[in-house]
C-alpha cells in the first residue's frame, strides 16, 4: 500500500515536460499514455481551428496527433516555453496546413467532376477564405504575444525598435554578416553565456572569432543583440518568419 | 513598398520587421487600424530617423514659440481694453445741494464719484456698488437718495455741468451730452425741479478744482456775484490792473535789497576796519599789562616760598616797590636814560637773586636771627644804591 501510495506521489509530481524529456531519452511506453492522456486537449485545439465538432474518426483529428508526436520529439526545455502552449502551436499549423492542402484537392476534383450544383465551389470558396483568414489572424495574434515578450527582453538590453531601426543594416550583405555573427554567438556556449550574463557582446573575443572588424560588430552591436535574442528565445512565429535568413 | 509585420505602433509611424531580417520604419496612415503582429504590405519611410533629443527639442521650441504668442497677444491686448475700460470720457458734476462729480467712459459706465461738500459725502457713503454701473443708474440712486434725505425741499434746481478731458468731435460731445440730460431729465420727471445744464472747459474744472469746488458751483458763484454787483466785473478788471503795479514794487524791493546789501557790505567793511583799527591799539597796552603782571606774579611766587617767617614785613617792601615802578613809569624820560635805566634794572635782579640764595644757604644754618637777616638786606640795598650813584 505504501509502494503505490509512493508511486502516485511520484506520479503526480511529473510534469509533461519531464514526460517529454523521458520520452526523447527513449520511454517510448509513456509516448501511448501521453497520447491517450491529451486526447481532449488535441481535440480542442483542433476544434478550435476547424470552428467545428471533431471526433477521433475525423482525419483532422489523426493530423492532431500526428502534430502532437511531433511537438513531444521537438520540445526543448531550454527555451522555457511550457509544452502545452508549444504543442498547442505546432497542432494549429499542421491542421491549417492539412486544410489549405485539402482545399486544393477538392478544388481539382470539383472541376473534374463538373457538377451541377452550383453552390458547391462558392462554398468551398468561402470556407478557404475563412480558413486563410482565420490562420492570418491566428498567426497575427501568437506572433503578437512573442513581439511583447521580444519588447520586454529588449528593455532588458537597454534596447528599442529605434534603435533596432537605426541601427538596422540597410544592405543585404551587411545584414547578413550581422546575422551569421549573431548565429556564431548563440551557438558557441562562452559567447552566450557571457551576452546573457553581462547583457553586452564579448567583442575582443568574437572579432577573433569572426572575419569581421571590430568597428563593423560595433556599429551593428544592437541588432546582432536583437537577432541573437530571437535565436535563444521561444520565438516560434518570428523564427518561422525568418526561417529564410535564419536557415 | 514592401511586406512585414507591425514591431511597434507609434504615433506617426509604425516599427515593421521584414522577412530578411530589416527593421525599418513604415508609414501610417490616420484613418486605419493597425494590430501588433499582423503582417501588412507598407510604404517605408527612409532618411528620418527616431530622435528623442531633437523631437523634445522640436516640442520645446514649438512650446516657447506658442507661450511667446499668447504672451505677446495679452501684452497687446489686455492694457488696451484696461485702458480703453478705465479711460475716463466726460465729467459730469451734480450740484443740488450735495455736490458730486461723476467720471464717465464712452459707454457711460462710472468710473469714480467725488463729493464736493458734506452733503455729497453722505450721499456718497450711502451709495453701493455704483462703480462701472451705468451713469442713469447711479444717477437714479442719487437722486432717490436726495429726496429721502430731503435735499429737494430745501433746493428745485439740479445743476449739471459736464467737461471733457480731451478734445472731442462736437456731434459725439453734443450727442453724449444730450443723453446724459435726457437722461437726468427723465428720472426726474415725477420732481418739481428745474435742470440747468453748462458746459465747462478743462480749465474752469481745474480751477474750480483748485478752489474744491466742482466747476458748476464755480459758475454759479460767478454768476451770482455778476448778477449782485455788474460793478464787479469792472472792480475786477480794476483789480486785475492793479494787479499790474504789483510787478513794480518787486523791482523797487529788488533795488532796496540790492542798496541793503551793498550797505550790509559797507557795514560790515567798516565794522571790520573799525573791529580791526582800534584792536592793536587798545589790545597791546593791555597785553603788555598782562604780561607784566604775570612777570611779576612769575618774580613773586619763588619769593614767598623761604620768606614766609618775614610776613609782616615784606607787604611793605612789595608796596614800595610797586610805587617805584608806577612812578618810574609816570615820569618822562630821555630814550638813552630808559635804555640805561633798564640794564641797571636787569643787573639789580641778578644781585637780588643772588643774595637771596645765599641767605637761603645760610638760613638752614640758623646762626643769625631773622632781624639780623633784615639789616643785613637794608645794608646791602644801600650798597647798591651807593654804588650806583658812584658809577
Amino acid at each position: 500500500m505504501l509502494n503505490l501510495l509512493l508511486l502516485s506521489l511520484v506520479k503526480r509530481k511529473t510534469t509533461i515536460e519531464e514526460k517529454a524529456v523521458r520520452i526523447q531519452n527513449g520511454e517510448e511506453e509513456l509516448l501511448s499514455s501521453l497520447l491517450d492522456e491529451y486526447k481532449p486537449f488535441i481535440k480542442k485545439t483542433v476544434s478550435s481551428v476547424c470552428k467545428r465538432y471533431i471526433t477521433e474518426s475525423d482525419d483532422e483529428f489523426s493530423i492532431g496527433l500526428i502534430a502532437f508526436h511531433d511537438a513531444i520529439v521537438k520540445y526543448n526545455t531550454e527555451k522555457g516555453s511550457s509544452f502545452i502552449s508549444f504543442s498547442e502551436v505546432i497542432i494549429k499549423r499542421k491542421v491549417i496546413d492539412y486544410i489549405r492542402k485539402n482545399g486544393k484537392y477538392q478544388d481539382i476534383s470539383v472541376d473534374m467532376n463538373n457538377t451541377d450544383d452550383e453552390d458547391l465551389p462558392s462554398l468551398h470558396i468561402e470556407q478557404l477564405a475563412a480558413v486563410d483568414e482565420y490562420q492570418r489572424k491566428e498567426d497575427a495574434r501568437l506572433r503578437r504575444e512573442e513581439i511583447l515578450q521580444f519588447t520586454k527582453q529588449l528593455e532588458e538590453y537597454n534596447l528599442t525598435f529605434e534603435d533596432l531601426i537605426d541601427a538596422s543594416p540597410k544592405h543585404e550583405d551587411a545584414r547578413m554578416n550581422a546575422i551569421n555573427i549573431s548565429m556564431i554567438v548563440v551557438n558557441e556556449m562562452e559567447f552566450k553565456d557571457y551576452l546573457l550574463a553581462k547583457k553586452r557582446l564579448p567583442i575582443k573575443k568574437l572579432e577573433k572569432t569572426v572575419s569581421v572588424s571590430r568597428k563593423t560588430i560595433e556599429r551593428n552591436r544592437k541588432y546582432i543583440i536583437a537577432m541573437c535574442l530571437i535565436l535563444m528565445g521561444d520565438y516560434v512565429y518570428l523564427k518561422d518568419y525568418l526561417k529564410g535568413r535564419l536557415g | 513598398m514592401k511586406k512585414g509585420i507591425i514591431m511597434d505602433i507609434k504615433s506617426d509611424a509604425l516599427v515593421m520587421m521584414t522577412a530578411e531580417g530589416e527593421f525599418i520604419k513604415g508609414k501610417k496612415h490616420p484613418h486605419q487600424h493597425y494590430s501588433i503582429g499582423e503582417e501588412i504590405p507598407f510604404f517605408p519611410v527612409t532618411g528620418e530617423r527616431f530622435s528623442k533629443g531633437r523631437r523634445t527639442g522640436r516640442i520645446r521650441w514649438k512650446v516657447l514659440l506658442a507661450s511667446c504668442a499668447v504672451f505677446a497677444l495679452l501684452l497687446i491686448l489686455l492694457p488696451g481694453t484696461l485702458t480703453e475700460d478705465r479711460k475716463a470720457y466726460a465729467y459730469v458734476s451734480l450740484d443740488i445741494n450735495p455736490s458730486l462729480e461723476l467720471t464717465l467712459d464712452e459707454e457711460k459706465k462710472v468710473l469714480d464719484i467725488v463729493s464736493y461738500n458734506e452733503e455729497g459725502d453722505e450721499i456718497l457713503s450711502s451709495l453701493h456698488q455704483w462703480r462701472n454701473s451705468k451713469a442713469d443708474e447711479v444717477t437714479s440712486k442719487i437722486f432717490d437718495l436726495c429726496e429721502e434725505l430731503g435735499y429737494f425741499s430745501e433746493t428745485d434746481h439740479i445743476y449739471m455741468t459736464s467737461s471733457f478731458p480731451d478734445e472731442k468731435d462736437g456731434k459725439a460731445k453734443e450727442s453724449f451730452i444730450k443723453s446724459i440730460y435726457t437722461m437726468i431729465e427723465d428720472e426726474n420727471q415725477s420732481r418739481p425741479v428745474t435742470i440747468t445744464y453748462k458746459e465747462a472747459s478743462r480749465e474752469e474744472r481745474k480751477e474750480a478744482h483748485e478752489k474744491g469746488v466742482t466747476a458748476g458751483h464755480l459758475m454759479r458763484e460767478e454768476e451770482k456775484e455778476i448778477e449782485a454787483d455788474p460793478g464787479k466785473e469792472d472792480e475786477k478788471m480794476e483789480l486785475k490792473n492793479e494787479d499790474k503795479p504789483s510787478d513794480q514794487p518787486p523791482a523797487k524791493d529788488e533795488t532796496k535789497k540790492k542798496n541793503a546789501g551793498q550797505k550790509d557790505t559797507v557795514d560790515k567793511e567798516e565794522k571790520r576796519e573799525e573791529k580791526a583799527t582800534p584792536r592793536p591799539k587798545a589790545d597791546s597796552p593791555e597785553k603788555q599789562k598782562q604780561e607784566k603782571e604775570q612777570k611779576q606774579k612769575e618774580d613773586i611766587r619763588p619769593k614767598k616760598g623761604p620768606q614766609q617767617p618775614d610776613k609782616p614785613q615784606e607787604p611793605k617792601e612789595r608796596g614800595n616797590d610797586r610805587q617805584d615802578k608806577t612812578g618810574r613809569q609816570g615820569e618822562w624820560t630821555p630814550p638813552g636814560q630808559q635804555e640805561k635805566k633798564n640794564d641797571q634794572g636787569g643787573k639789580q635782579k641778578d644781585i637780588e637773586k643772588h643774595d637771596r640764595r645765599m641767605k637761603e644757604k645760610e638760613a638752614p644754618q640758623g646762626d643769625k636771627p631773622p632781624g639780623n637777616r633784615g639789616e643785613d638786606r637794608g645794608r646791602k640795598e644801600g650798597w647798591n644804591k651807593n654804588h650806583k650813584q658812584n658809577d
